[in-house]
């Protein structure tokens, strides 16, 4: 059977300044040669391996030649012939070469005819001892071994943990540690291994819900309970749950739900917008709120541009034209805004915002953005982007005013009437933030009487609108369902990182999307 | 002076298939104008004094008839950059001259390539329709699309209308390869990070959106056909441009109906438009519009301008800026 060793000097590194373990096995498990090693004599004058080799080269692949005497040795990967020699032919001083002798209590060990034996340094920190128990029951449930623990409180601790019948002794006979490895050890290993997975509460799949093939990235990491099961059985699952996914502003984390759920740790959002999330009270109640910037990024700004060209040369209008049954010639009146070299506006310069005015600068267009902060120039530069500090000049000159800003209590009807008014009569206006960015019934107005030409939202206030909200019937509006986001490839990257988020949070790991008040 | 104005032929100002009123200022300002209708009422008074004939889409239809009654003509100026609806060189035989309007054209038919392939890709036709349907109470969750970013885009003619495509594909960080009947300089690939394919195969079999802007040619006649919507992936988009005739139309619609490849949008077929009872109308992967590649009011004004200009020097005599030179 191969030998598995593992080094534990690897956990170890930061403790090569301080003197060597006192054990010669630096080794987690041993092979049976250096047991063999252990089990021949007085291990006081046993040479370290490594210092065997100072006297032997490897002459072929299956032996090695003494320094000193030229003599050959077959070599099958055990350093044992090659000590005999040594021993015999070249008697070496204890000082000189001498392991570091272990305790007694190795010896006593080799005695008993284990197979391997643990040792567990005093320098190991307790994260190291469980990387080490861990790596032991992996062994455990491979190889099959009988081991024996030799080791101080702590290390049995953490034993003990994993198997509450270990007594309180040193050498405890093989068979019962057989026994105990049959019983208890695999048992106990099996819980390692999987590891209890946290509780988390979703809102359903399907439906307004998550599609049936993300779930699995879920299930994964989580115990997942629907949002109707947990109505059901409150008491029940809310203090299992850790994890809250919210996911399309569903379930509502609001103080009701909140309070049933005692253990909460993270509120994870699928996306990037939190508006619907009151932060500063989820936070009071010890719990994080993190969300998924970045992955959502190129496919709503895809879909922005999609808008702009969509509405901008009547596209939707063009297809209805052609498929419609009474169409009986190609209609010359039906002409567009030019897109390329116009002049496009950002407000919101974020990561979307970015995106958007790197697909702009393909089509020439000439870029203007707003935000809280100037971009440095690098970033301008790369884009052709002039930065307007005044918002007014943004709207004063722009063709397309494309709306990438998040909604906070500053961003709430950032245009109403003036800004409206201020547009171009010729201009469209895009928004892929939040319906509550624009003041809507001041949209309609401004639409029905040409104060701006057209409009093309992937939002609105609310979704989806009244059946019988005046924008529905505009000829000149472009509305698309919150689509942002809507390929394959992002909404499984969101819920991802949405996971990831969570799992962070529960383990105690750095939280890569914590939104912070 | 008015009168010393020479006369040309167009369609019609106004109506269904004639001239915005705007444009034909434009025209006004160089030439007084006949239209198809009033040469037709009276040949004989009108047809002698027309020097020029305009062709705005394809009006008026320039056959052999109409050009008997118009024998002092000197050109044939088409707006568009495609001739293939004109017959040149039986127009040159006369002793006629054809032109076109290069470049021009290029920007806002790029710009609507890419709005198609955006449109389609994303749904948009699809979304909007939901958005206002009035039996609308959810946003829909299943209305998924393909993601544009990084998908690789296959254009099949990279002249200067495929150029401007691969420009505004690049800023959306997509894989270019491209076919053509002459490889483009180095500088020109590396600008936009566009890749060769000597082979059309290779690019049909990994693109994701395949972009036709060739010439409509005999040589291009049926270029996509069954064994070419067969290579191409399952989950690939197929975006015409140039001419209906360059797409084997029945072979695309059993191509589309078996799921031979996902979508199609078009913003030209054959003929235009579709006769209603057409299988393409009915599929709802399909995007179609009617051939609106140039039409915003900027480019139909810098095509009008041209076409004057061109009809101009012909008139005068003066060299001719977009003369069609058969090769």
């Amino acid at each position: 059977m191969a030998d598995a060793v593992i080094d534990i000097n690897f956990f170890l590194k930061k403790e090569r300044k301080k003197k060597r373990p006192r054990c010669s096995s630096g080794s987690v498990l041993m092979s049976p040669e250096v047991k063999g090693r252990l089990e021949s004599g007085n291990m006081a004058t046993r040479l370290r391996s490594s210092k065997v080799w100072e006297y032997f080269i490897r002459t072929k692949e299956k032996s090695v030649q003494c320094n000193i005497c030229k003599a050959e040795l077959a070599y099958h990967g055990s350093t044992t012939a090659m000590h005999e020699h040594l021993k015999r032919k070249h008697v070496l001083t204890d000082s000189e070469n001498a392991e570091e002798g272990s305790s007694s209590r190795c010896k006593k060990l080799c005695s008993s005819s284990v197979d391997a034996f643990v040792t567990r340094p005093a320098t190991c920190t307790p994260q190291q001892a469980e990387i080490l128990t861990e790596s032991i029951l992996k062994m455990l449930v491979t190889d099959m071994r009988p081991i024996s623990m030799v080791d101080d409180q702590g290390f049995k601790e953490m034993i003990k943990q994993f198997n509450p019948d270990y007594h309180d002794y040193y050498l405890p006979s093989r068979s019962h540690f057989t026994a105990l490895m049959e019983k208890k050890y695999f048992a106990t290993f099996e819980k390692v291994m999987t590891e209890e997975k946290p509780w988390a509460l979703f809102s359903e799949v399907g439906g307004e819900g998550y599609l049936k093939e993300v779930v699995d990235i879920m299930n994964e990491e989580f115990h997942l309970v629907s949002h109707k099961d947990f109505l059901k059985n409150p008491l029940l699952f809310g203090p299992k749950i850790q994890a809250l996914f919210v996911w399309n502003c569903c379930p509502a984390a609001d103080p009701l739900l909140l309070t049933s759920l005692p253990s909460l740790k993270v509120v994870a959002n699928g996306g990037v917008g939190i508006d619907h999330l009151d932060v500063p009270h989820i936070n009071s109640l010890g719990v994080t709120v993190t969300n998924t910037p970045g992955v959502v990024s190129v496919a709503t700004a895809d879909m922005a541009m999609g808008l702009l060209l969509a509405s901008a040369r009547k596209i939707v209008e063009g297809h209805r034209i052609s498929v419609d049954p009474k169409t009986t010639y190609l209609p010359q009146s039906l002409m567009g805004v030019e897109v390329s070299g116009s002049t496009l506006g950002i407000i919101g310069m974020g990561n979307i915002g970015y995106k958007i005015a790197q697909r702009g600068k393909g089509f020439d267009m000439r870029i203007l953005y707003h935000n809280r902060t100037r971009r440095c120039v690098i970033d301008e530069e790369a884009v052709g982007a002039f930065y307007c500090k005044n918002m007014d000049e943004l709207l004063k000159e722009s063709d397309f005013v494309v709306l990438a800003v998040n909604l906070t209590p500053q961003t709430k009807h950032l245009i109403g009437h003036r800004e409206l008014s201020l547009m171009k009569d010729t201009a469209t206006l895009v928004n892929i933030s939040r319906g509550l960015v624009v003041d809507q019934d001041a949209l309609v107005m401004a639409l029905q009487s040409g104060v701006i030409q057209a409009a093309a939202l992937d939002v609105t206030h609310p979704e989806p609108l009244p059946r019988d909200h005046p924008l529905l019937s505009l000829p000149n509006v472009l509305i698309t369902p919150h689509a942002g986001t809507n390929t394959n490839a992002t909404i499984r990257k969101m819920v991802q990182l949405m996971v990831e988020n969570a799992v962070a949070v529960i383990k105690g790991f750095p939280v890569p999307n914590e939104v912070k008040p | 002076m008015e009168e010393e104005k020479p006369w040309v032929l167009i369609s019609e100002v106004g109506g269904d298939h004639g001239y915005l009123e705007e444009l034909a200022d434009i025209v006004k300002q160089h030439f007084r104008i006949i239209c198809h209708k009033e040469l037709l009422e009276n040949p004989e008074l009108h047809g002698p004094k027309i020097q020029a004939l305009l062709n705005w889409k394809y009006c008026p239809v320039v056959e052999p008839t109409l050009l008997r009654l118009l024998p002092a003509l000197k050109v044939v100026a088409s707006g568009g950059v495609g001739v293939d609806h004109l017959d040149v060189p039986f127009i040159n035989s006369l002793g006629v001259k054809v032109t076109n309007t290069p470049r021009v054209v290029s920007d806002s038919t790029a710009d609507l390539a890419m709005g198609l392939l955006l449109a389609s890709a994303r749904r948009i036709l699809e979304g909007h329709q939901v958005a206002i349907d009035p039996k609308t109470v959810h946003i829909p969750q299943r209305l998924m699309g393909v993601q544009v970013t990084n998908a690789t885009i296959g254009i099949i003619g990279m002249g200067e209308i495929g150029y401007k495509i691969a420009q505004r594909a690049k800023g959306f960080d997509m894989k270019i390869v491209y076919h053509n009947r002459r490889r483009r300089s180095a500088e020109d690939e590396r600008a936009v990070g566009a890749t060769f394919c000597q082979s059309l195969d290779e690019l049909l079999g990994t693109s994701d959106f395949v972009m036709i802007a060739v010439k409509f040619t005999p040589e291009t006649r049926g270029l996509i056909g069954h064994r070419e919507l067969s290579i191409m992936k399952p989950t690939a988009t197929l975006i015409n441009i140039s001419r209906g005739q360059v797409v084997d139309q029945d072979a695309l619609v059993e191509a589309l109906q078996s799921g031979s490849i996902q979508a199609a949008a078009l913003d030209v077929t054959h003929p235009e438009p579709l006769p209603r009872d057409h299988p393409l109308l009915g599929l709802h992967n399909v995007l179609i519009t009617p051939h609106i590649g140039i039409n915003t009011f900027t480019t139909a004004r810098q095509m009008v301008e041209k076409m004057v200009r061109n009809a101009v020097a012909a008139v005068e005599g003066s060299p001719v800026p977009d003369e069609v030179k058969l090769q």
